[in-house]
Parts: structure tokens; C-alpha cells; sequence
């Protein structure tokens, strides 16, 4: 019986471990109003924004300079990622970013995030969409660029 | 007494999971609109390209589910929709899917899968237009059986108040 409750104890203590182990940590995380203050002054001029989330989102609205990579949590997002990067120097300053779904939820922004940590970038940083980009971006009055 | 308390670090162990899940929900978010304004047309073709069109379900209180099949919350919701379908059918309930996927394969074996017995369709720029948008999944529109909009939610939206919602219109005759 002890055994079977230690059991329960470890899977119970490994379940958030396993929940957040793709998720960027807060080093890794940066706030919309911060990016888009950087959009807004001029200082995001060197950065590559990548949006990988659905192309129904991005058509609608994006970031200004956002590149559509596709959903990274299809193959083919994550090869049209991988892609794009290959040929970048390591310290590139990256920003991804989804928004379709609620940060816990979103299926994109983790694997987009651990693919280029294991490519060896050590410049990228994922916006924290909170609920989702129309509410945390568009809604705020934050600069969009829709589909041409 | 280490039993005792085993099984309360283990209760306080799945209630910080559960918090730790829903930190930054906040509930339904619907999105602005005006009450009882005719709701958006639209036609489209399901997965068979069979027609699906607004005008056909007047009288019917019809639920617009803009879902996408990697969506964690719509996949949630589904079963719900699927099980509503089923129950309120004779009662007039129409629900529509109207997948954001960016293609249509993924949709077809998810559809199959779930045996989800409403229509089917991928949402078009158009008809994404007509419903103002849609900058988060899932988002639900509810209209009315005098075609009037009852509600939009967008985002991870409580399934209760949903069903609350649908209930009511079903009972409006």
C-alpha cells in the first residue's frame, strides 16, 4: 500500500514538471506592451519576429515585419522553421510568437521555442500572450498588419 | 498519521495542479457586440462540399463553433457540441464547425475520429470577415430562431454558461 501511495505522490509531483517542460521560462518571455513599445520606438528594427500559429490568425491580423512560419505544432511548421533559421548566426535576436489559444494551451509556441534552443540559438524570446492576440495585442491598440 | 498525511499533501498536490492549469484563465471573454443585431450570413461547403448556408436555418438556434483541430480548449468543447447536436436536434439546435485549420486533411480525420455528427466546414476569409473577426479559439456564436445574435465568446469559455445559453434559446419560441 505504501508502495502504491508513493507511486500516486511521484506521478502526482511529475505532472507539472512534464505540463511545463516546453514552455519558455520567464527569462525567455516577453511581455506585448514591451514589444510593442520596442515596434513603437524604433528598436525592433534588427529583430526577426516569427509567427507560428494558424495562417487564419496571421492573414488577420500580425506584427509588423512578422514572417509566417505556420502552426509549429505540424510537421510542417517546424520544417519551414527550422528552415528559415539554418543559415542565421546563433545569437540572432529571435521573438516567436501564436496567440491562437491561452499561453498553457497554445500548442505552437513551445516546440517553435525548444526547436531553436536545440539549434543552439541563444537569442530567442516568446511573447506571452496571455488569452490570445486579439485580445492581449489587436484589442490594446498595439501596431497590426494584415494580410496584403 | 504518515497516511494521513500522504493523502493531504496529495490533495494539495492536485489542487496546485489544477491552479496551477488555470492561472491565467479568466473565464468567458466575449467580445463586443451589439444585442440583438441580425446575425452575420454566410455559405459555405462542409468537408463532403456540401452547402451549408446561414438562410437555411431560419427558425433553429444555430451555434458557430470557430475551433481548430490542435486547439486544446476547442477539443475540449467538442464533445459538449457533439452531445447538444444530439439531444436538441428535434428541438432546432444547428451547430456548425468552422475549422481554422490551414488545411483541410487534419479536419477530415479529426471529424472521423470524434464522429462529430454536425457540419463541418473551414472557415473562409469571407465569412471570418462576417463574424468580425476571429482572434482567438475557440469562439462560439450563438444566434437566436429569429436569427438575431445572442452572444460571441472567444476564448476558453465555461461550458456551463454555454449550455446555459443554448438552453434558454432553445426554450424561446
Amino acid at each position: 500500500m505504501k508502495v502504491l501511495f508513493r507511486f500516486i505522490a511521484l506521478v502526482l509531483l511529475a505532472v507539472p514538471l512534464v505540463m511545463a517542460a516546453d514552455r519558455p521560462d520567464a527569462a525567455h518571455q516577453i511581455a506585448p506592451e514591451d514589444l510593442a513599445h520596442q515596434l513603437q520606438s524604433g528598436d525592433a528594427k534588427t529583430l526577426l519576429i516569427f509567427n507560428v500559429g494558424p495562417r487564419t490568425l496571421y492573414d488577420q491580423a500580425h506584427l509588423p515585419g512578422a514572417e509566417y512560419m505556420g502552426a509549429a505544432s505540424s510537421d510542417e511548421g517546424l520544417d519551414k522553421l527550422r528552415d528559415r533559421v539554418k543559415a542565421l548566426a546563433k545569437k540572432t535576436p529571435i521573438i516567436l510568437y501564436c496567440g491562437c489559444c491561452p499561453w498553457d494551451h497554445c500548442p505552437n509556441v513551445g516546440p517553435a521555442f525548444t526547436e531553436l534552443q536545440q539549434m543552439g540559438f541563444t537569442n530567442v524570446k516568446v511573447m506571452y500572450v496571455a488569452h490570445n492576440i486579439g485580445a492581449d495585442w489587436v484589442d490594446k491598440g498595439y501596431p497590426v498588419e494584415r494580410r496584403k | 498519521m504518515g497516511r494521513k498525511l500522504l493523502l493531504v499533501a496529495i490533495v494539495l498536490l492536485i489542487g496546485g495542479v489544477i491552479f496551477w492549469q488555470n492561472r491565467h484563465s479568466h473565464g468567458p471573454a466575449p467580445m463586443p457586440l451589439t444585442a440583438n443585431a441580425p446575425a452575420p450570413q454566410f455559405a459555405v461547403a462542409d468537408l463532403n462540399g456540401q452547402p451549408i448556408d446561414s438562410a437555411n436555418f431560419r427558425g433553429k438556434v444555430v451555434l458557430v463553433d470557430f475551433w481548430a483541430t490542435w486547439c486544446v480548449p476547442c477539443e475540449a468543447e467538442i464533445p459538449h457540441l457533439v452531445e447538444w447536436q444530439n439531444q436538441h436536434s428535434a428541438d432546432g439546435l444547428q451547430v456548425i464547425g468552422l475549422s481554422m485549420d490551414d488545411t483541410a486533411s487534419p479536419v477530415k480525420r479529426y471529424v472521423e475520429k470524434h464522429k462529430m455528427t454536425y457540419p463541418v466546414a473551414m472557415a473562409d476569409e469571407k465569412t471570418i470577415a462576417a463574424f468580425g473577426g476571429v482572434l482567438g479559439l475557440p469562439a462560439n456564436i450563438l444566434i437566436g430562431r429569429d436569427g438575431k445574435l445572442i452572444a460571441k465568446h472567444v476564448g476558453v469559455t465555461d461550458i456551463h454558461v454555454l449550455q446555459q445559453e443554448v438552453e434558454r434559446a432553445l426554450a424561446a419560441k
